[in-house]
Formats: structure tokens, sequence, C-alpha cells
């Protein structure tokens, strides 16, 4: 069964008509072609399918295409001309804050919208945006150390 | 991948309770959270998710004379950066702290944690410590339970084609709580055993803990040993007791064994007095 | 001392924080099915009867393949004890049993729930020491019906398909002599790589038997000579291709589900079926790690020489074998640690247990065995009364010493002793500021890991310059993070002595034209892909040298290559740029001199052999590694919390390529490492099933363990002969020591000794209160 649902990515206007099952994480990658945005585990629990949804961090693998009908949602792929942006990736590139990669989007994300709510964030505040986000790679070694240039 | 099913973004409570006279299958979404990653394992799907998002009078922290009323559909970010609730209810802002991650709390609500009655959810034994009342809502109006008599087993809730509605606080009667868990790493975990702690108005103590029973567990006999004067090592061997005595968790539990879980009850309780400054870090001192 | 030219960035390093590189998943044909598998639910049982009626009925369903399907396609590795799809029986939970055709995913997986499967339940077996009982059930029946590819010593009417022994020097006799005898029983859980990026494949067939498959593989030739070897094709009739892997670990270097995509696709031609495991199936149904039980005994002299010692290694090694033969071999005669044991007697086994099989992880058995060996080693100095440092450094191998496969070790292996007393010098200086309810522990251990691979394992690049004098490399090795690409083009910039900007390295792989490369395992791309260019470089200098004597008409051994240009050593104002003859020299008059500069370098490690089946010894190790680790640790008395304060490693990596990629994987395999020796353990219950198979109860390091950890990484550079520069690898070795340091912070913090692994918090308190009296 679908309807139609009315939804903002990236700034551009949508009508879309999809599976009601379907999950914003499937929207993204599978109707747009948005596969920057990436499924981990499919159950909230790794963050790399980290999105914005009205500004403010979600998981799209457990939120509903229909859930954004009305909503605005930006995905990595929606953020990479932003100055922001390029801050965070010089950051990453500083600290080599990247190895597989696959991780890399969804804590991108995050940090996008940590730098959103404060200019200066605390360590709490890092530890808060940062801790749903799994990486099995680096160590978050370079990770944290790339944030911190941040601020 | 979920399995089919229909969705309804509903505007109104009547087209709510439509809905679930309906079929008996149809569920409610608020947040999802949950919800969903149980369906993404779940055998069947419900015939239609009614997702409750939109209805605002079941969102927000208000306080009223000497309670705060919590709306259901309040997220957990939002409990988390009120200041009334850091101010007043000390142990929900932890519990809230405590909750998933970042992205979990801007979509997970204080209802849906509620409803699905997990033996460690964080607002479980917090909002059993601090004597929550809970209004439900239904087609004949609004009821009033007692937590305890509401969420009456592992992930039951007294609901009848009704909806949580909020949940109240009286914090007069609960100057000074707190809630501590444990868990098997930082970051996002659950809480492998968790407790709550409110020292009341009078001088009492009510103390809940969670994942050791099948609903929150209290004991009047460890809330009248903390009324002693001054916690030495033997008040905490004789809580210990009581707990070896009255409590089993599950023993096929992945995340703790019962053993464990029974010395952890003290050790969070300790926790607890010590956030509300009734115990230093030595504990005969 | 050469220096390395630096990117200032890794080279996939934009494509990847903007979401841009491909992953599998990312791809997606038009018409593609998608394949979606229904598994065993049971760990042992045989299959009574598949009804697909009901399944066929849904609508969208192009096909569904069972193992009544199965004619003779067989996953022969080393043992061809393997199908596809189960026939007959299944051996795991979470094998697969059916797979489902669709277009349509959700129709796939209506169709899925229909299917149904009839078991005979069997009983389960589920770890080594239990499965090689007498009455043990036999996993498989007639192990001596499986054909081979090599004697794998399995024992008959046994779970034990492959059994290494090793004799060194004379057992019996230094137990006589010894002062005293310590015997422990060390566990290692099965665990999972969890690589963020589950694996996925995408095949087609065509109407004339050749198939193009796109994999999250780390061994794209390996794959195709394993799909290959199923339908008995000639091996370029199969093309594997790969790209960015998110992440490998080793759980991608073995072919995994692979053949399973290959199978199911043939039965579809021209259609791309595309199979990507979800998380769970991750968990459950590809290839898990580790699951290693180790009984020490050592024969010790009361000051402090080891003169002896017994190792029986049980690996539950899952339902298959072929991907834990070289385990086994590995574990066995690396189990010695970095030490001399005259007389050192290994019996290790492989043994199939009701788990999904297992196969190479990160370290690859040097972590197993080194949580038995340098737990062994903190315990016999405490039991001795000695100084747990002395007795390492007494023992340790030397320039000199014979191992145990029998190798002299050499200077060049690297400087052991340097790399454990410069983390001994720092532990000691770190000052801990103390909190109450909170104890403190420093743990420390020395490692020693080699790589283990195929004797003809051979690496390969090629080298083309174009008109324009930049040139394009391609090396093999797959990225999935290390930084291999990067690294080779740092490699390849340094022995061509050009600027970075003029070199492009392909990152993807396609075994129809990439230079071929065994797999991406071992740490030993940096070492044998970089010499593959370093033999791709010389070969190039020495064409250029050729044109560059045609055109400056002098001999070409009176030449010299300075990067740029080549010069004529008698007169330096006789050259000519590089860039002027690399695609041969053009003159105004459009006359060619010289030929286009395109070279092919290989190299295969020399003079590998088999161990002896008797003594076990040999020349299996190409190479050694050598290093120490430690960790620093705070313990909360009252819950047995841990938390990681520091965290170090010396390793002597011959030559640094990159600092601070090198930096990231000495981290990132330390914490990885970290996950095993406190939380991650597949828990299964008494029938067998999987119960953590997600990460809900599966738990890897998060951010808010490591925020604040303070880490250092210190470089010894002895150059190893055969690698680029003297570089060595160094990816896997983080993880190698890491479980033992942590076990003995936690006996140093506390006094106790836990000898099984995870050192979760629960077991810590709980070993802290033994007597259940604690006051707590």
């Amino acid at each position: 069964m679908a309807k139609k649902i009315n939804t903002t990515i990236n700034n551009k206007d949508y009508e879309l008509e999809v599976p009601y099952q379907m999950s914003l994480l499937e929207l993204l990658r599978e109707e747009l072609n948005l596969t920057g945005v990436k499924e981990g585990c499919g159950n909230g629990e790794c963050g790399a399918c980290t999105v914005l949804l009205n500004n403010e961090p979600v998981r799209s693998c457990i939120v509903l295409a229909h859930e954004v009908d009305g909503k605005e949602v930006i995905t990595i792929e929606g953020l990479k001309n932003t100055g922001e942006f390029k801050k965070i990736k010089d950051a990453f590139a500083a600290e080599d804050a990247v190895q597989c990669g696959f991780c890399t989007p969804g804590f991108v994300m995050a940090i996008k919208s940590l730098l959103d709510r404060t200019k200066n964030p605390t360590d709490e505040q890092i530890k808060e945006a940062l801790g749903g986000h799994l990486c099995r790679c680096t160590g978050y070694e370079a990770i944290h150390k790339a944030v911190k240039r941040l601020v | 991948m979920f399995k089919p099913f229909e969705y309804k973004r509903v505007k109104n409570l009547k087209e709510v309770f439509e809905l679930l006279k309906e079929d008996e299958e149809n569920q409610i979404i608020a947040g999802g959270t949950d919800l969903l990653v149980k369906l993404r394992e779940a055998k069947r799907s419900p015939k239609t998710l009614i997702d409750i998002k939109d209805l605002d009078e079941l969102k927000g922290i208000k306080k009223e004379g000497n309670k705060i009323k919590i709306g259901a559909l309040t997220t957990i970010t939002e409990i988390k950066n009120s200041e009334l609730i850091k101010e007043e209810l000390f142990a929900l802002y932890q519990a809230a702290s405590e909750f998933g991650c970042y992205e979990i709390r801007n979509r997970a609500t204080i209802g849906g944690n509620i409803v699905h009655a997990s033996p460690g959810a964080e607002f479980g034994v917090s909002i059993f410590a601090l004597d929550a009342q809970v209004e439900v809502v239904g087609q004949d109006g609004i009821k009033q339970y007692p937590i305890d008599e509401f969420w009456y087993d592992v992930g039951r809730v007294k609901l009848e084609n009704e909806l949580l509605k909020s949940i109240i606080i009286n914090t007069e009667t609960n100057p000074k709580s707190s809630y501590n868990r444990l868990s098997r790493v930082e970051g996002m975990d659950l809480a492998v055993v968790n407790a709550a702690l409110s020292k009341k108005s009078d001088g009492t103590y009510s103390s809940y803990f969670g994942t050791v029973a099948r609903t929150p567990y209290n004991n009047k006999e460890i809330d009248q040993l903390l009324n002693e004067e001054n916690y030495t090592n033997k008040t905490f061997k004789q809580i210990q007791k009581i707990i070896n005595e009255n409590v089993s968790p599950r023993a096929s539990s992945l995340r703790a064994s019962p053993e464990y879980k029974k010395k952890m009850v003290v050790s969070l309780l300790k926790r607890c007095l010590r956030d509300i400054g009734e115990l230093g870090d030595d504990i005969d001192g | 001392m050469v220096d390395i030219p630096q990117e200032e960035k890794r080279i996939d390093l934009d494509k990847k924080v903007s979401g841009e590189a491909e992953f599998l998943d990312d791809l997606s044909f038009p018409g593609m099915l998608h394949a979606l598998v229904l598994r065993s639910s049971h760990a042992h049982a045989e299959i009574v009867n598949i009804n697909l009626e009901k399944a066929l009925e849904v609508e969208g369903i192009e096909k569904i393949i069972t193992g009544q399907d199965i004619t003779d396609e067989i996953i022969n590795i080393d043992i061809g004890d393997h199908r596809p799809i189960a026939v007959d029986k299944v051996r795991f939970h979470g094998e697969p049993v059916a797979v489902v055709l669709s277009e349509n995913k959700w129709q796939a997986k209506e169709a899925l729930d229909l299917i149904e499967v009839e078991y005979k339940p069997l009983e389960a077996v589920l770890r080594a020491k239990d499965a090689v009982k007498e009455d043990a059930p036999l996993i498989h029946e007639k192990q001596e019906d499986y054909e081979r590819h090599m004697d794998t010593n399995y024992h008959k009417n046994s779970n034990i398909f492959r059994h290494y022994k090793l004799r060194k020097g004379n057992l019996e006799e230094a137990f006589k002599k010894a002062d005293k005898i310590i015997e422990n029983t060390y566990d290692y859980p099965q665990r999972s790589h969890t690589q963020m990026e589950t694996h996925g494949a995408i095949a087609k067939w065509y109407s004339d038997e050749e198939m193009v498959m796109y994999a999250s593989t780390q061994s794209p030739f390996f794959v195709r000579t394993a799909i290959a070897d199923m339908f008995k094709l000639d091996a370029p009739k199969i093309t594997v291709k790969s790209g960015y892997l998110g992440g490998g670990f080793g759980g991608k270097s073995d072919v995994a589900i692979e053949p399973l995509t290959a199978f199911v696709a043939k039965f579809v031609p021209n259609k791309y079926v595309k199979l990507r495991l979800s998380r769970e199936e991750a968990f459950n149904a590809s290839l898990i790690a580790r699951g290693g039980e180790v009984d020490l005994k050592t024969a010790v002299t009361k000051d402090g020489k080891i003169i002896g010692e017994k190792v029986n290694i049980y690996f539950s090694s899952g339902a298959y074998g072929s991907t834990s033969v070289h385990i086994v071999t590995a574990g066995g005669h690396n189990s010695s640690g970095p030490y001399e044991i005259d007389n050192f007697e290994v019996d290790s086994y492989g043994v199939y247990t009701n788990t999904p099989p297992v196969g190479a992880f990160r370290g690859y058995s040097h972590p197993e065995v080194h949580w038995a060996k340098e737990r062994q080693m903190h315990i016999i100095a405490k039991e001795l009364g000695i100084d747990e440092h002395e007795l390492r450094l007494k023992n340790m191998l030397r320039p000199g010493s014979i191992n145990a496969l029998g190798q002299e070790i050499e200077e060049s292996d690297g400087d052991l002793v340097g790399c454990y007393e410069k983390i001994k010098n720092r532990l000691d200086e770190i000052e801990i500021d103390k909190k109450p309810n909170k104890v403190y522990g420093k743990g420390i251990a020395a490692i020693m890991k080699s790589p283990v691979m195929a004797t003809n394992s051979a690496a390969s690049a090629t080298l083309r310059f174009n008109e324009d004098g930049t040139c394009d490399l391609s090396a093999s090795g797959s990225e999935m993070g290390q930084g291999t690409k990067t690294a080779m083009k740092q490699i390849a910039a340094a022995a061509l002595k050009l600027p970075l900007e003029k070199i492009k390295i392909k990152e993807d792989i396609s075994t129809d034209n990439s230079p071929y490369g065994w797999q991406t395992i071992g740490s030993t791309t940096t070492w044998k892909a970089g010499r593959a260019v370093i033999d791709a470089v010389e070969k190039a200098i020495d064409k250029l040298k050729e044109n560059a004597a045609l055109v400056l008409n002098v001999n070409k051994e009176d030449l010299e290559y300075q990067g740029e240009k080549v010069v004529y050593k008698k007169d330096e104002n006789k050259y000519i740029e590089t860039d002027k003859i690399c695609f041969g020299h053009l003159a105004e008059n459009g006359l060619v001199t010289g030929e286009p500069v395109q070279t092919y370098g290989t190299y295969v490690p020399k003079d590998l052999t088999y161990t002896d089946p008797e003594t076990g010894q040999g020349n299996a190790a190409a190479e050694y590694t050598y290093g120490a680790q430690c960790v620093v640790v705070e313990i909360d008395t009252e819950t047995g919390e841990l938390k990681l304060l520091n965290m170090m490693m010396a390793i002597d990596a011959g030559k640094v390529i990159s600092p601070q990629m090198a930096r990231g994987q000495i981290v990132g395999g330390m914490v990885q490492e970290m996950g095993g020796a406190l939380n991650e353990e597949l828990r299964y219950g008494k029938e067998g099933k999987m119960r953590n198979n997600s990460f809900t109860d599966y738990k890897i390091p998060t951010p808010l363990d490591l925020y604040d950890t303070e880490f250092d990484v210190y470089f010894f550079e002895t150059p190893e002969p055969i690698g680029p520069f003297g570089a060595r690898g160094i990816a896997e070795h983080g993880t190698v020591g890491i479980t033992p340091a942590f076990g003995n912070a936690i006996s140093n913090a506390l006094g106790i000794e836990i000898f099984d692994l995870p050192l979760t918090r629960e077991k810590i308190y709980l070993n802290m209160d033994k007597e259940g009296d604690l006051d707590v």
C-alpha cells in the first residue's frame, strides 16, 4: 500500500508515492539514490544512517518515509557544498579521522548538528553528540581530535 | 526491512480510538525507536500504525501547583533539556541523560518508554520511586492510576483502546531524587541494572530497582533501613541480604547474571544516596 | 634513509567524508533481483522436507533455490566440506537453506516467510573441548570422503579436521629438570568482526557461462579461483570486481557469501542478483572470529628461565573447516610468543562445532595465543616471585635465537627488547590521580606476529607512464580503510623520485585487468605489494634509461635516473627530462625513439614451505614483527566498571610510510581488540542458537569508552630486507597483546587472575568478590 508524501530533501521539494513500510533510509538510498546515507545495522544502533530531520539528527533506519511527510530532511549530500562541511572535512583530513569511511557520513551529520547547536561545545557536549555512533576502524582517537579541532 | 503495514497519522484522539477499535492488532507509533526495532524482528506486522505525533495535547512539561505534568509525547531530549525537570526531579534528568543516545533521545518519548514496560526502562524505576500517577485517555474520558497499578508486568500496561496521556509527579513530596544505572559499555547501551531513589519530604525513602524482577522492584524493609541515621557497612549488608532473599532475576539474561545484578542493586543504591548527599565516598564517614 | 613523501590527506578522504565513496550496497542495476536467504533455525539438524508451494504463489517471485538444486557444487578451499546451500543437513544456526529471488524485496520477504522446512534436530556441540569428546555428535560423519587441497591431518570419526603438531627439543627432560611447572588454561571465545559494512555481492551470469561479480571482498582473485573451482570452470570465465570496503579485518578475506551469490545467480542468467547481509546475518551467517582454548604447561627454573612448554590448543572452528586450517597452524607455532623455548611441543586442533564457520580476523590466531602466553608469563613471574619484566627479557627471542619453527632470528627481524623497554619505561613514568572507590592497574604484554599466507601468494603492481609524464599505478591490495592505496602511491613516488601529484593510483580492482594479488591479508600489503611496486619502478627506471640512452646517444650504464630527469654521469649538463622520454621520445619531425614505459612488478615470498608433518617446523613464516603493548586501567570496586586511561604500543615497523595512517592502524587495532578484552563474545543458547546477533547485545567499544583515553604509539625502524624502504606490515599488530595487557592490569590492580575472556565488568566484580561477602 502506498500513499503520496510531500517532503523537502536537501532543499528540493518532492512528491513521492512510497509504501507505508518503507523506512526513511530506504527512501533516501533506494528511491532517491542518496547513497551517502549508510545502513550499518538497520536497528538505530550504529549511527551510520544519521540524517537531519527538521534540523535535528535522527536515525533514518528507524524513521518511516511517511513520517517525514511535510518535513525537511538533510543528508550528507545536502551538506557537502556548505562552508561548514568543508571545515569538518578539513578537520577530518588533518587528523586522518577516516579509515574505511562507512561510518563517516553519520559522524559528519552528528558533528554538523553539534556545531549548529553550539559554536564551542564542551567535552560533555561532544560526548553527547558522538556517543551513539560506532566506528570499528579508528578507535575514535582521530575523530575526537578532529572534533576538538573545530572548537 | 519492515513487513507491509498501513500507516495513518491522526489529527485527533477520536481518530485514534476509532482505529484502535477497528483492529485489535493496530498499534500506536510515537517516536518509533522501540516499536520499529521490534517490528523488524516480528513475525507479523500490525495492520495499521497509528502515528500520534501530531497530538499536541499529549506534549509538553508543565508545572501545575505542586505537580509536574509530563505529556506522554514529550521526547527524552525535551526532558533532558528542561530546567524545571533538572531542578525539581533530578532523577528524571539523570534517566533522560542515560537514555539511548542523542539521536534516539530526539525521537523517543517518555510515554513510549513507559508503555513498552521493559524491566530496565530508564523511565521505570525513576518514575516508580517518584510515586508517579499516570493519566490515561479513552473514549470515556480520562482516568488516573498510580504507576504501579498501570505498569503491572513485563511489557504490560493497563490500556484498553486508550492512550497514555501524561505522567504526573508531585514535586513537593519528592524534593530529592536520583537515578543510576549500570551498562556494559559507556555510550549507547541498555541498563543492565538500574536503581532510583526518592527522599520524600517527610524524610522517608522510596527505592526501586530495575531488571531484577518483572516490574520495578521495591522492598519496604530496604526503605525502612534507609531511615537509619548513619549508614554503616552493616546497613548495606542488611540490604544485600534482603535483596538476596527476595529477588530472583532471570538466569537466562544475556546482560548480567542474577548474582551480579543483586550485588549491583546495592552498589547503585549507594550511588543514589551519594547523589542526594546522604552518603560519603567512604561508607563509614 | 629515504624520505617518503607525505600526502596532505589520504587519497580517498574527500570521497569518504562526503559520502561519495561507493560501497557494494550503493551499486544497483536495472532489473536487479534481491536474494533473500532462509536460514537454518537449528544449529544441527537433518532437513526432512522443504515445502515451497505457498512461497511460490507469492507474486513477483523469480525463483526459489534450495539444497536440492545442488548438483556437485562444493566450496573447497582446503577441505571440500562445504556446499553453498545446506544439503540434507544443517550445521549451524544461520546456514542457508533456501534463497528467494525477486525484484521486489518485500515480495521476496513474504515468500521467504512462507517456506516450510521440517527439521529433525540433532544434538549440537558448540565448544571444541566438548566436540573432541568420544561421545560428541559428529558434525561431519565421513571426513574421509572429502576432497582436500592439502593434508590437514584430520582425525577419522572425530570432529577434528586439522591437527598441527610441533615438536622441538626434548620436553620430557625439561619437565624433569624444572624447578616449577605451571599449568593453566586460557579461553578466548568466538567473536564477530562487525565491519560497519556488512558483506555484499552482486553477480550476473551470461549465457556462455561467464560471470561477473561485484563483491565486498578483500580477495577478489581468491574469490575468483574459489568460484571457478566450484563450477569447474576456467578462472578467466569469472570476473570479480571490488572497490572500497567498509571494513574488512579479515572477515572479507576468505570466501564468505560469494559462492552462494554466484550459485543462485546461475539460475537466472542475464540478471544481476544482489545479496547483502543484514546486520543480524553478518553476525550469524557469515564468518565469525577467534574461539580458542589454550592449555599451557610451562617448565621453569627458579631464576626464571623457561626451559620447556607443552601447548594444547582447541579451536572452536565452526561448521566448516577451510577458513580455519591455517589459523590452527599459525596459532600453533606462534604460541611460543616472542620467546625462545628450547623444548617446545604443540598440539593445535581445528575442531568442527555447530557455530558459523570461523575465518581470518585481524591478528589471525596471534591474539588467542598471546592471551594465553602473556597472561602465563605474568602468572609465572608472580609464582616465582620475580619481576615480570625480568622474566620476559630473560627469555626473549634475540638475534641468534632459534624460534619454534626452527628459524634463526636475525638482527633485521626487529628490536623486540627495545620496544619492550620503551613501553616498560613509559609505564613507570605514568602517575595516576587516584579517586575514591577506584583501584588502578598497569598491564603489559610483548608481542610477535608473523604473516600467514600461501607459499605462492603473489602480489604485483603495474606502472604506466602517460604522454604528459604522469603515471598510472595499480597495485594489488583492497582498500578497506587501512590506506593501502595512499601508501602504495607514496612508495611509488619515493622510488620514482617524482612528486605525488604525478602519480595516480587505481583504487578499485577487477580480476580481468588488475595486477594479481592473492589476498589482502596478514598485514602483508605494504610489505609485499609495496615490494612489487618497487620492482615495477626499478623496471621502469631501467626502461627510462634505455630510452634516454637512445636519445642522448650514450651508454645506458652511464646514466643516472634522478626523477624528473635522466642525467649523463660523465657530464651533468647532458640530460633529458623524464617526461620527454617516458612515452618514447618524440622528435620534432615526428620520429619516435624508444618505447612507452609500462612495467609489471611482482613479488612472491621466497623459500616458504609447508611445515614438516611430524615436527611442525619449517620455513612457514616469511617475516616477523615485534612489539610491546600496555594499558592503564581504573576499576570501580563497587561495580567492576573499568575505564581505560592509557593505551600504548611500541612496534618495530621497519620503516613507517605514513606516520599518521600508521598510528591510526595501531590505535584502531588496539581498540578493536579492547572490545574482545572487555565485552565481545558470541553467545549461544543450549541448542546452539546465537543469542546476541545484534549491536543490542554484542557491545563493541563506543566513543565514550575512549574519549578520555591517552594513546601513545612508538615506532622503531629496523629495516626489513624485503619490504619497500625496509617497511613491515603493521595493520594487525595493535590487536595482538591487548587482551593480556588488560588481564595483567586487572591482576595488578586487584590481585585476581582471570583466565577467560571477555573481562566484563561483571566478571571483574565477581572475581573480586569470590567469597560473595565483599563490603559493597
